[in-house]
């Protein structure tokens, strides 16, 4: 389990940097942290066809870490079989969702060129409600756009909602201490309960003879009569 | 214990494959003997106005529900979702990890897959989806949503009582989803139609009236008390004086009725006896009630409202009494309704003080607004200042290990005064491993109202894991002794070592404090309070027998 525990905030965290570095297509002049995050992630300089430097460009690393942990995190829902028996459709769906944009976003990077410039006027366009669609960006990018807007509409429907309730969740939000802190519950309301005067009335003959203290001390009279009925009953 | 349990050789063998193709939502629910309990008799469901009370049983087709069951259960189930928000976020955020699949002890020991905590989740959330989310209703099954059929119902009831709202699984979940607030709504909602067991129904009823679960009547209860004042009499030769529903004590006492019923909780409850006396001379003034008769609650077990209903009596008695604050015994979810619920339900206990040991003068600040102190708190406090005079090497016979009860160790964080308590008054104690103990303890199996006798077979699987650290520990260590706070723990946890470790016994934290404390003017002891020989009195025994 432990695993799961790695590959998803491998997963997570890696989306988060992505999604980050994704700002320097929507902003300009692109923010300080934005261009460090850039630099960081992308400190590796490796070639990854057979000759170094043929137009690949600086490997982030979390672009591979993403797809490594997506892929773990679809494997292990088809080999473990407890996890194979649990997981819906809907879960698988979001994994493919999100692969198939690292895979396009990957695809575009490093070797089906798009045309960055375009894409970030079209983006710009965008945040600003100003669209327009400048030509010769490449089809990739448009599967890439389209998958993101899937993602985004099918967000709050769906399982991805623990986004939000993470921070929600009240067993992870409240603290322990009912005891010390009194909580109101706006709906509260009167139950019916078993009184301590009908308790009595229902044993004070016994409580009396056992010694124990009543409220009401009943009357002579009463107690014979209820306590040969007792007896009566018990035979 | 029943015939029908298979020997441990062969429950052992467990298989956790679920099958390969066919999805969960195809399997079809058998209701099976050995696994579920018996149905509740229709007079302990009308006693407290419970619907649908009737002669009914699981194991027949019909359940005999009314005609619009379905809407019932929709509707309860909407109400609920404006009501709980912990409902609401817990149908929405599961991502089905598998993070909790393991670490359910009823999968482990059963390996049943709808034991695993997320599927029993998801019994109640794809019916959730079904009905109330725009997703489930449009795609269906693509979104995990069904149709709430017969058979739907019936795994529920079939599931949701093979739970024991121990929460183990929330605390490996990412979002804390705790499984424990799942199983409470869904027996809530069957308790709409009247499914419920009778081993929850008749203690509730018997609590609604008698004040206790095991439907002991005022003058029973003053008998009991006494039979164990003889007992303790005879054993250190000093005469007990509790006293009962006494008006302008300072403190009310409180513990589960199985303390004062059955052993080995009847040892705990002489030891609470024994403290009270050794503390009379240092100013305890403390009474029992034979009305709040009842630490535990059943309530919980059906629905929020009955829980409730019942623990309105406690503070109800408090505030009869006069007392100043109250004092709670070794149970376990007995303290999850104090510890979470007690205050919202019944407070604010204004008529009451904040709790002040009386022969320490420490201030209980984190009892201060439900104006109940756990006897562990309590005690270890006293041995903390150092008040009383104890022997341990009367405990020397004894190698102990420590079972945290699910409910005070996870559901209010008490795991370290019971630990002190055994280690000041037992010169041997071992821990079982790190993962099956603390926060992380592994469940007794039998709680939330599991403990009946006809479902032995769940009790024995869901025991299991914790068995099995049990055995770690006495095969490393030698541990004869199993001690723990609760009293339902008293009273399943004996027949599970039966079974799986024979050579273990079980122990309340209290019984062990009671033989250790030196009474004024007790005479030599020979024997504990079972009336074994004490370590070193073996002969005396003998001699006396002769």
């Amino acid at each position: 389990m432990e695993w799961l525990w790695l590959g998803a905030l491998v997963f997570h965290y890696s989306f988060l940097v992505v999604f980050l570095r994704h700002f320097r297509f929507f902003t300009e002049p692109v923010p300080a942290f934005v261009t460090l995050l850039d630099k960081l992630d992308g400190f590796l300089q490796m070639g990854i066809l057979p000759v170094n430097g043929l137009g690949i460009p600086g490997v982030y690393l979390t672009d591979m870490l993403l797809m490594l942990a997506l892929t773990y995190l679809f494997l292990r829902r088809i080999y473990i079989p407890q996890m194979r028996y649990l997981s819906l459709p809907a879960d698988y769906f979001p994994l493919f969702l999100i692969l198939t944009l690292g895979l396009t976003g990957i695809l575009m990077r490093y070797l089906i060129r798009v045309d960055v410039t375009a894409v970030k006027e079209l983006a710009i366009g965008l945040v600003t409600f100003n669209p327009k669609a400048p030509e010769g960006i490449g089809v990739i990018f448009y599967i890439h756009l389209f998958m993101l807007s899937v993602l985004i509409a099918y967000f709050p429907f769906s399982k991805l909602m623990h986004l939000a309730g993470v921070f929600l969740s009240p067993s992870r939000n409240l603290s322990n201490n009912s005891r010390f802190v009194r909580h109101i519950n706006p709906w509260n309301y009167a139950v019916k309960t078993h009184t301590y005067e009908e308790y009595e009335e229902e044993f004070r003959e016994k409580m009396v003879e056992a010694g124990l203290p009543v409220e009401k001390t009943p009357e002579g009279a009463a107690e014979e009569d209820a306590g040969s009925q007792e007896e009566g009953a018990k035979e | 214990m029943s015939d029908e349990v298979p020997k441990p050789e062969e429950l052992a063998k467990i298989d956790h494959r679920p099958p390969v193709w066919r999805g969960w939502m195809q399997e079809p629910t058998e209701i099976r003997r050995g696994i579920a309990c018996y149905a509740a008799n229709p007079k302990n469901l009308d006693y407290v106005d419970f619907p649908n009370a009737r002669e009914w049983s699981p194991f027949d087709e019909d359940w005999k529900l009314p005609e619009n069951w379905k809407e019932i259960i929709v509707e309860g189930l909407g109400e609920r979702l404006q009501k709980f928000r912990s409902l609401k976020i817990f149908m929405d955020i599961c991502v089905r990890c598998g993070a909790c699949a393991d670490k359910c002890h009823f999968f482990i020991g059963g390996g049943d897959p709808k034991n695993m905590p997320v599927l029993r989740a998801e019994l109640l959330r794809s019916i959730y989806r079904k009905e109330y989310t725009t997703a489930g209703k449009i795609l269906g099954q693509f979104a995990g949503a069904r149709a709430l059929t017969y058979d739907v119902l019936k795994e529920w009831w079939s599931y949701f009582f093979q739970c024991t709202e121990c929460r183990r699984c929330s605390l490996f979940c990412p979002y804390g989803i705790d499984t424990a607030e799942i199983t409470i709504i869904g027996r809530e909602l069957l308790n709409l139609l009247g499914l419920n067991t009778d081993w929850i129904a008749a203690p509730v009823a018997n609590c609604y009236r008698t004040g206790n679960h095991l439907g002991i009547q005022p003058h029973a209860y003053k008998d009991m008390i006494d039979f164990f004042v003889d007992d303790v009499e005879e054993i250190t030769g000093v005469r007990l004086n509790p006293s009962f529903n006494r008006k302008g004590a300072e403190i009310l006492f409180i513990t589960p009725s199985g303390d004062v019923f059955a052993d080995p909780g009847t040892y705990t409850c002489m030891g609470y006896l024994i403290l009270f006396h050794y503390l009379e001379k240092l100013g305890l003034d403390l009474t029992w009630s034979t009305f709040a008769s009842e630490g535990g609650n059943f309530g919980y077990f059906t629905s929020h409202e009955m829980a409730k209903r019942l623990n309105a009596k406690m503070y109800a008695e408090a505030k009869r009494l006069g007392v100043k604050w109250i004092l709670g015994g070794e149970c376990g979810h007995m303290w999850r309704v104090i510890n979470q619920y007690m205050d919202t339900f019944n407070g604010p206990a204004d008529f009451l003080e904040e709790p002040v040991s009386p022969i320490t003068g420490t201030k209980f600040d984190n009892a201060k607004s439900t104006k109940m102190v756990h006897i562990t708190e309590f005690t270890a406090d006293l041995i903390k200042h150092d008040k009383l005079k104890m022997d341990p090497s009367r405990n020397d016979n004894l190698k102990v290990t420590f079972h945290d009860s699910c409910n005070p160790a996870r559901g209010m964080g008490l795991l370290e005064e019971p630990r002190y308590i055994i280690r000041n008054t037992c010169n041997h104690f071992y821990e079982m491993p790190e993962n099956t103990i603390r926060e992380q303890t592994f469940c007794c199996g039998s709680g939330a109202g599991l403990n009946a006798g006809e479902n032995m077979e769940l009790r024995m699987r869901g025991g299991l894991p914790r068995a099995n650290a049990v055995k770690h520990v006495h095969e490393k260590h030698g541990v004869n002794m199993l001690a723990c706070v609760c009293a339902i723990d008293r009273a399943v946890l004996p027949p599970l070592m039966e079974y799986w470790v024979p050579e273990v016994d079980v122990t309340g934290v209290h019984e062990l404090v009671g033989n250790a404390l030196i009474l004024d003017g007790e005479k030599e002891r020979t024997t504990d309070l079972r009336g074994e020989a004490l370590p070193g009195m073996e002969d005396m025994e003998e001699q006396e027998d002769v």
